[in-house]
């Protein structure tokens, strides 16, 4: 492959080059310069720290002079409101112009977490490491993950709805699992952070923010890891590794400083489903009654007498033209208030902030609310000893409503069908005086008028808004401890205890018992006109971990910088949850009233033990490069009891600084220019422990529920293995105006785990092996460009892409798989394919009239032919039949790119920021369109439904409307999978900055206002094209009705007292 | 600069506004292009057009005066309309221009594809139109090849609010079953009386639409009434419903009478004439129930005359050379058979109704199946005989000692006061030489008659051709297995033909299946009217054993036209038994049934 070409003869042009450079003569010099700031304006308070000599300081005009220097002498140049610079002496440079970055330089940061230990500051790293820091997560950034979407090339991060507190999925480059976890890990303070990620078992269509617990206010730095960095994380590092450092009692400012960060916003929904009107839906509802009421007027004019007559008994219930989803919106607010106190002295450090977030959502009734303290201490016990604790705790509260695909629950799809001619409410059976029918306060119930046929019912959306919720409460704590033993200058130790605990109790009602309102579902045990269900989950992580660290620097050019660990995690998850049904009335809502028939329980557990130890070694020659090793041996209880409990992964890398080379030493525009690479072994046993053993789930019968076995276990599982390689460049020219970085990416993961195919013999139950390979490649570019700058004026541009190719390499002896939808959509994984592809027809339009439809000789499974009107499937196999040998794949939700594209205009105090994420190549199944579309039944339809076929010849590219679509026009094809494509305006933010003390109490501070999710640019028909019904993988890209991202207006402040 | 920032933020916020799905064009795009120039797609509303376009100036004259423009709603609602261009339309009479101008509009808009052939639109005169689409138009090519009733389809125009169809001619509409028989003239007085003699009206509270309340406080109805007819709500059959499919027959009152006249000569020629007994007459003990009351006939005449299908004339021609003579019948609603090979119809001129089709009967006869409901008598009547009847009658061979034992079954009723008691006495006799193992009785069945002189007068029983079932009863459990049975007939010359081959009874065991007349074992074994599962019986459980027509001899016996001028027939049943010997018990004899089936109509 090209990335591979001659890197071997590279190298030796390279080693050759490097080595005129360092056997030169050992002389000192008079090292004579000039230190400068971005705008060449000279830094006069700028200090040169030069070992060995001491401390040097700029003049006025930033200039300095060191005598003496050795060769290889690392000058260090600090002053605040800079990042720290280091530069060499070398024998042919006595003059040196300096230049400093400023700290508030946006989407800069030399920053890096590194786990345990902390962070790194200054460029002596690996350019294949990514890192933001808290001054660009902007300040309207409510939640963590909003802030982190765009950050990083190669991370994904899709907000998942509009219902609130559902967060964002991460997917790091791709999908390379299907069947294990396919987010990236993500490590809090050194300490990995695992909560539950499963859909709530009781409010469908939600999977709460694993991010829900932390304000973003409290996140200093993440640092994304891939390829060999990741290595040390040995079979949790396949996805990549988030590492989070929040906001510690670290700084060396010992004064004590008070910060208040609060906000207010409003959010708002206005995008709507375009459906039908009043009029609209009665010219839809007499096309479908010809059918339903196999073409007799008068049976449809009994059920219906409004249609024959406006006069007519009970006109009055059908006089109106209902937007029902303007009745289940409304405008809200969110509120999110932070205070911090930080300070300390020279022995002890702390941070503690304490914050509340409420955010009312879009939908009525919806909400959810956190209360959360975090508090940092770093103390040093000794001298040789150091403390760091961490303990973040928060309670969460919130009230949902039921998303997916659930006509009688959903209220955006009872919102959808119910028909516009009907009220919300009931109205008075005796008119007024002036003749017109009073409404009256009791909601309307799911028949379609007065007309009692069960055919035609739908769930009036209001009551469902305000009668039936989902509350869920969760207490969650995450807490470290460490104690830091810095045995020499040079070497360190550590030891770590980490605890996460989630508790978290949820409960869904559901009514329907004392009024028609909301639709009965039915099952195995009859009819459910109210359920209760119950359910509630611990979640206890506990981490243990001993590192060490060893950094040696001698000869002034070489260093050697070592870390090895050992690191367990014991995980513990259970969830349990009850249902149960028809409790009498409504007002019972307790599982102690429901009917013992159909009464069952639920729910999963895990427990789940990793053993990693490792060690990894870098060596960095001067300034030219740097080559590292990381080797982890790692185990978990996943892994089956025949097979390998331990395995090795590798990595190595390395980053060549070609600034340092001759021939680029004195080339002023690059400020850097590095060639990195890497290759490594990940792995990743982040899948349940059951897989490999006999496990048991619930099932009710009759009364009683009871336990059956779930699988065939396979005792050789093993964990899947992923090779990674990745080389780039990065580089910053013109005194760090234009930064950019660009990579090629591959991974090609083995043995990853899939659903296979037991024996007969067996019975039906899952059964997972190590058959599947699944590979990703792609470029990740990111740039970072400051156009313009002025002394008072500052624009800065820039953005992150990445692009992705995933194709399914392997799966065992099968060649597809296919998985079915609770709607009957199917979604195929098969070789050679992008995973989770939507499977249907492909069409060719409308049959406009009899002569073409029967000019195609085509019928359906049911050898029925089709009509004028119909839909023109194609016939891929020839066979005249359309049937499950005509489905292909439509595409899938991978996208091809995605990234983000930011840019700022700085004035003074003030600074307007846009950020943009885009996504492009993606695509989504719309079941919204397709349910809204379906042409069967009585229900509400999309407008776009009035340009159905309704003539011959009629060209469209709507189908006719028939009763139950027996000819199955509403079958999955590419008439509903879209191109998910989409750029967003994420925010807008414009704030006003001062340093001027205020009223005698404010330092400095910050004043914004700012809108999010205001514009998208997309061709796709759903309300939102960025969405994800849960964190499973295989749901991306399926519109289950999700509430839209709303658009929000926040003004807030960020004061420093 | 900062000026130019804060306007640069506010505008986008103002751009953020409109960023909706409804201006995308998949959704603002409502319309279809149509390459067939059959539909003509316009802007403007029905009505609109209508006025607009000088072809139409006249119908359009009518809908106006009509109040037609002013009933339709100005917006919201769709309409299907039926127009013709002024060179084919036809001013209606000054008394019925509402009623046709109303004719043309209906309420809903139905494209063309939705329309099917047999569809019928459901008009605003309450009637409807029927649609029928002859090979071309279910191709899809409707113009001139779609009929509205009487009117072939010309052009359509697809306007905003509806469809409009021109057509050839004015919809001519058809009235309605229960119309017709309403505007009946007298000489079908009888039928029509008949039709509406039962019905009634009720307040339909339920369709009713509230209007207020009064100083009262009662509640104000804007009254709904339904018209019952109990007759025909039994079986969801609504005469005046337009939903009806309906077949009528249509007696006048001449066909009646003749039918009724030959009946009562069939009567006479059988020797039934003086037998107008019927079960609510209290007569159950007579010989036989026939029907020959009016009531009776009536009845069955509205039974046959009303059917849930539109039968076309060819339905209802008779096919040649069936097999089964059955296969010519239709069934009515209530399940009686109209044989078209046996009765006339008028099929040159059907009269098509709105909700469905009229045939004038021009001669009819009442099946014997109906005329006859069973021929039943008990063996008793031996005691009513002399002795010279005994041996004539009851010709016995091997066999003595003939009695009748009196109210051997205690009389009972299912039903007190209602149904008469009824009990059993059957005829005993025992075998006269034990050494014989043969023994016969040859039976002729009779009738009996009380005379003036207190006594009575006993006849052979003349059974008229045809196909019967028949059946016996004895006492269970008299030992012969098996019992022969031979049915033999006797022409005007006294000729005897054998009309089934004999058959063999097994009166051997304990069931109850010739015991009496308590047979279980054949169906529609009660007296007709008489229904087991009445709530007012109390005899609970045995009611099946009332008077029943006993155990089956032969599921279809057929008596020959011998005379073959369909006169009636004296019989004789040949009653033997080879395996006599001292064990023989008693011989019981109580009573046999003929019942005329289906295909002796």
């Amino acid at each position: 492959m090209s990335h591979t070409i001659k890197f071997k003869h590279l190298t030796g042009v390279l080693l050759l080059m490097l080595s005129t450079s360092i056997s030169a003569q050992e002389p000192t010099y008079t090292i004579k310069g000039v230190v400068l700031d971005d705008n060449n304006r000279p830094v006069s308070d700028a200090v040169i720290t030069v070992p060995g000599h001491g401390l040097v300081r700029c003049d006025e005009n930033g200039n300095f002079e060191v005598k003496e220097a050795e060769q290889w002498l690392q000058l260090r140049v600090q002053t605040s409101g800079f990042y720290t610079k280091t530069v060499r002496v070398v024998n042919d440079k006595e003059e040196l112009t300096i230049f400093l970055v400023p700290q508030s330089k946006l989407h800069y940061n030399q920053t890096l977490v590194e786990g345990i230990f902390g962070t790194q500051e200054g460029l002596d790293n690996t350019s294949g490491i990514q890192n933001v820091a808290k001054k660009d997560f902007g300040e309207s950034a409510v939640t963590f993950d909003k802030a982190l979407q765009g950050k990083f090339t190669g991370l994904q991060l899709t907000q998942k709805s509009g219902m609130t507190g559902e967060g964002s999925l991460l997917t790091m480059r791709g999908i390379r699992s299907l069947a294990s976890e396919n987010n990236p890990l993500i490590v809090i303070n050194g300490v990995p952070y695992m909560p539950d990620l499963n859909e709530s078992a009781l409010v469908k269509g939600y999977s709460r923010s694993i991010f829900q617990a932390m304000n973003p206010q409290d996140i200093a730095n993440v640092t994304l890891l891939t390829g060999a960095q990741a290595a040390a994380w040995g079979s949790l590092g396949s996805n990549g590794v988030l590492l989070i450092e929040t906001d510690g009692a670290k700084s060396d400012n010992l004064d004590t400083r008070i910060t208040f960060v609060g906000s207010v916003g409003m959010n708002w929904q206005n995008q709507r489903l375009p459906l039908m009107n009043a009029s609209q839906y009665k010219g839809y509802m007499s096309d479908i009654a010809m059918d339903y009421y196999n073409h007799d007027m008068g049976a449809f004019f009994s059920d219906f007498g409004f249609m024959s007559s406006p006069t007519a008994n009970n006109a009055n219930l059908y006089q109106f033209d209902t937007d029902w989803q303007d009745a289940i919106y409304r405008n809200s607010m969110t509120h999110d208030y932070l205070f911090r106190v930080e300070g300390g002295d020279a022995i002890a450090k702390y941070d503690i902030s304490l914050g509340y977030m409420g955010d009312q959502g879009v939908m009525e009734n919806t909400s959810s609310d956190r209360f959360h303290a975090q508090i940092n201490a770093n103390i040093l016990v000794g001298k040789k000893w150091e403390i760091n604790a961490n303990i973040n705790l928060a309670y969460l509260t919130g009230t949902y409503q039921e998303q997916g695909y659930s006509l009688e629950t959903n209220p955006l799809f009872a919102a959808y069908r119910r028909s516009p001619l009907l009220s919300p409410y009931r109205s008075n059976s005796v008119p007024s005086e002036d003749g017109t029918y009073e409404l009256l306060s009791t909601y309307n119930n799911y028949f379609l008028g007065s007309c009692r046929n069960t055919d035609f019912i739908v769930s009036n959306p209001l009551s469902l808004i305000n009668d039936a919720e989902g509350n869920i409460r969760q207490y969650d704590m995450n807490a470290r401890a460490q104690l830091v033993y810095n045995i020499t200058k040079d070497l360190h130790l550590a030891a770590t205890i980490g605890v996460f605990s989630n508790f978290d109790k949820e409960k869904l009602f559901i009514p329907g018992n004392d009024n028609q309102d909301i639709v009965p579902r039915f099952d195995a045990y009859g009819e459910i006109n109210n359920s209760v269900q119950v359910g509630q989950s611990t979640v206890l992580n506990m981490f243990y971990g001993i590192n060490a660290n060893y950094r040696h620097t001698w000869q002034r050019h070489h260093t050697l910088n070592v870390n090895a660990a050992m690191q367990v995690i014991t995980s513990s998850l259970e969830y349990d949850m009850a249902t149960g049904r028809n409790t009498g009335n409504d007002f019972y809502q307790t599982m102690g009233s429901t009917q013992s028939i159909g009464r069952f329980f639920s729910g999963y557990n895990n427990e789940w033990n990793w053993l990693n130890g490792y060690i990894s070694a870098n060596y960095s020659l001067a300034d030219f490069f740097k080559v590292g090793v990381v080797a982890s041996v790692d185990g978990a209880s996943s892994i089956g009891k025949d097979a390998s409990r331990y395995e090795v992964y590798p990595g190595i890398n390395g980053n060549l600084m070609l600034k340092s080379f001759n021939f680029l030493h004195d080339v002023d525009v690059v400020d850097k220019l590095d060639i990195f690479g890497d290759f490594s072994y990940t792995g990743n046993s982040r899948f349940s422990s059951k897989l490999g053993q006999y496990y048991y789930t619930s099932q009710p019968y009759q009364t009683i529920a009871g336990i059956v076995r779930a699988n065939v276990p396979n005792t050789e599982l093993k964990a899947e293995r992923d090779q990674t390689m990745q080389v780039g460049i990065d580089a910053a020219l013109l005194r760090n105006r234009l930064a950019a970085r660009a990579a090629f990416y591959h991974t090609k993961a083995t043995d990853v785990l899939m659903l296979g195919k037991s024996s007969s013999a067996l019975g039906s139950s899952p059964y997972y092996c190590n058959d599947a390979a699944i590979s990703s490649q792609g470029f990740e570019v990111s740039l970072n460009l400051v156009p313009v700058q002025t002394r008072n004026f500052r624009w800065t541009l820039g953005g992150t892409l990445t692009t992705l190719s995933n194709t399914i390499d392997e799966l065992g002896n099968l060649q597809h798989n296919i998985t079915t939808l609770s709607d009957g959509a199917e979604i195929i994984t098969a070789v050679d394919h992008d995973p989770y592809a939507f499977y249907g027809y492909e069409t060719v339009g409308i049959y406009a009239t009899t002569a073409e439809a029967t000019e195609s000789g085509l019928t359906n499974k049911n050898s029925v032919s089709y009509q004028a009107g119909d839909i023109h499937y194609v016939d891929q196999n020839g066979d005249h039949i359309i049937n499950d040998l005509d489905k292909v794949d439509l595409g899938s939700p991978t996208p091809k790119l995605f990234g983000s594209i930011f840019t700022t205009f700085e004035y003074r105090g003030f600074a307007l920021d846009f950020n943009f994420v885009y996504s492009q190549g993606n695509k989504a199944y719309n079941a919204v369109r397709r349910l809204t579309e379906g042409t069967s039944d009585f229900s509400n339809q999309s407008v776009s439904v009035v340009r159905r076929w309704q003539n011959e010849g009629d060209i469209t590219d709507m189908p006719r409307a028939t009763w139950g679509d027996a000819i199955g026009n509403n079958d999955l094809s590419d008439r509903h999978i879209e191109d998910a494509s989409y750029l967003k305006l994420r925010d807008v933010t414009l704030s006003y900055s001062w340093d001027k003390k205020l009223w005698g109490f404010i330092q400095s501070g910050t004043i914004f206002v700012s809108g999010q999710n205001l514009l998208c640019l997309t061709s796709y028909k759903g309300l939102d094209p960025e969405f994800a019904f849960s964190n499973a993988a295989y749901m991306q890209g399926v519109d289950y009705g999700k509430v839209a991202l709303p658009k929000s207006f926040k003004i807030g402040v960020n004061l420093h007292f | 600069m900062k000026k130019i920032i804060i306007s640069v933020f506010a505008a986008t916020l103002a751009l953020a506004s409109c960023n909706t799905l409804e201006d995308d064009s998949y959704y603002k795009d409502l319309k279809t292009d149509n390459q067939n120039a059959d539909v003509f797609s316009t802007e403007e509303t029905c009505a609109s057009y209508l006025q607009n376009h000088g072809e139409f100036s006249r119908i359009s004259q009518l809908f106006q005066e009509q109040g037609i423009y002013q009933d339709m709603p100005s917006s919201g609602e769709l309409h299907t309309i039926l127009v013709v261009t002024d060179a084919n339309y036809k001013a209606p009479v000054a008394d019925s221009a509402a009623y046709v101008a109303k004719s043309h509009i209906t309420n809903i808009s139905v494209a063309p594809s939705k329309l099917n052939d047999g569809d019928r639109l459901l008009m605003w005169h309450n009637k409807y139109v029927t649609i029928s689409m002859d090979e071309s138009a279910l191709r899809g090519n409707i113009i001139g090849h779609m009929q509205f009733n009487n009117a072939t389809l010309m052009e359509v125009i697809k306007a905003s609010d509806g469809y409009i169809y021109v057509i050839s001619d004015m919809i001519s509409t058809p009235t309605s079953l229960q119309d017709y028989i309403n505007g009946l003239s007298d000489e079908y007085s009888i039928f029509k009386q008949m039709v509406l003699s039962s019905g009634g009206r009720e307040f339909d509270k339920a369709n009713s639409k509230v209007i207020g309340i009064d100083s009262n406080g009662n509640t104000l109805y804007d009254t709904v009434w339904i018209y019952t007819n109990e007759f025909f709500d039994a079986k969801n059959f609504d005469l005046s419903s337009e939903a009806l499919k309906a077949t009528m027959l249509l007696f006048s009152n001449k066909v009646i009478e003749e039918a009724l006249n030959e009946a009562m000569a069939k009567y006479e020629a059988w020797g039934y004439a003086d037998k107008t007994v019927l079960m609510r007459n209290g007569s159950m003990d007579e010989v036989f129930v026939g029907y020959s009351s009016w009531e009776d006939i009536q009845k069955w005449i509205l039974e046959v005359a009303f059917y849930n299908k539109t039968y076309t004339v060819e339905d209802l021609t008779p096919k040649q050379a069936v097999e089964d003579p059955s296969e010519n019948d239709i069934t009515s609603i209530y399940s009686r058979n109209w044989r078209t090979s046996v009765q006339q119809l008028d099929l040159a001129h059907p009269m098509n109704l709105s909700n469905g089709i009229a045939y004038n009967v021009i001669k009819f006869k009442i099946p014997n199946n109906r005329l006859i409901y069973r021929l039943h008598e008990e063996f008793n009547v031996y005691d009513k005989c002399d002795a010279d009847q005994k041996a004539a009658y009851f010709r016995a061979d091997n066999l003595t000692n003939f009695k009748v034992s009196t109210n051997e079954v205690e009389p009972w009723t299912p039903r007190s006061g209602y149904w008469p008691l009824h009990g059993d006495s059957p005829l005993h006799c025992k075998v006269a030489d034990n050494s014989k193992t043969h023994l016969e009785l040859g039976f002729t069945p009779l009738r009996s008659r009380s005379n003036a002189d207190g006594g009575y007068d006993v006849l052979p029983l003349l059974v008229p051709p045809g196909t019967y079932r028949m059946a016996m009863g004895f006492k269970q459990g008299v030992g012969m297995n098996p019992f022969n049975i031979a049915v033999y007939a006797f022409d005007a010359a006294g000729d005897s033909v054998l009309c089934a081959e004999p058959v063999g009874l097994n009166l051997n065991d304990g069931s109850t299946t010739y015991h009496y007349d308590r047979g279980a074992s054949l169906s529609n074994r009660l007296p007709e009217y008489y229904n087991a599962n009445d709530e007012n019986n109390t005899a609970g459980s045995k009611n099946g054993y009332y008077w029943t027509d006993g155990g089956p001899v032969y599921t279809e016996i057929t008596i020959p036209d011998l005379n073959e001028d369909g006169s009636a027939l004296r019989l004789l049943f040949k009653m033997t038994y080879e395996n006599a010997n001292t064990q023989t018990a008693d011989l019981v004899f109580n009573h046999w049934c003929l019942r005329p089936t289906v295909n002796n109509y």
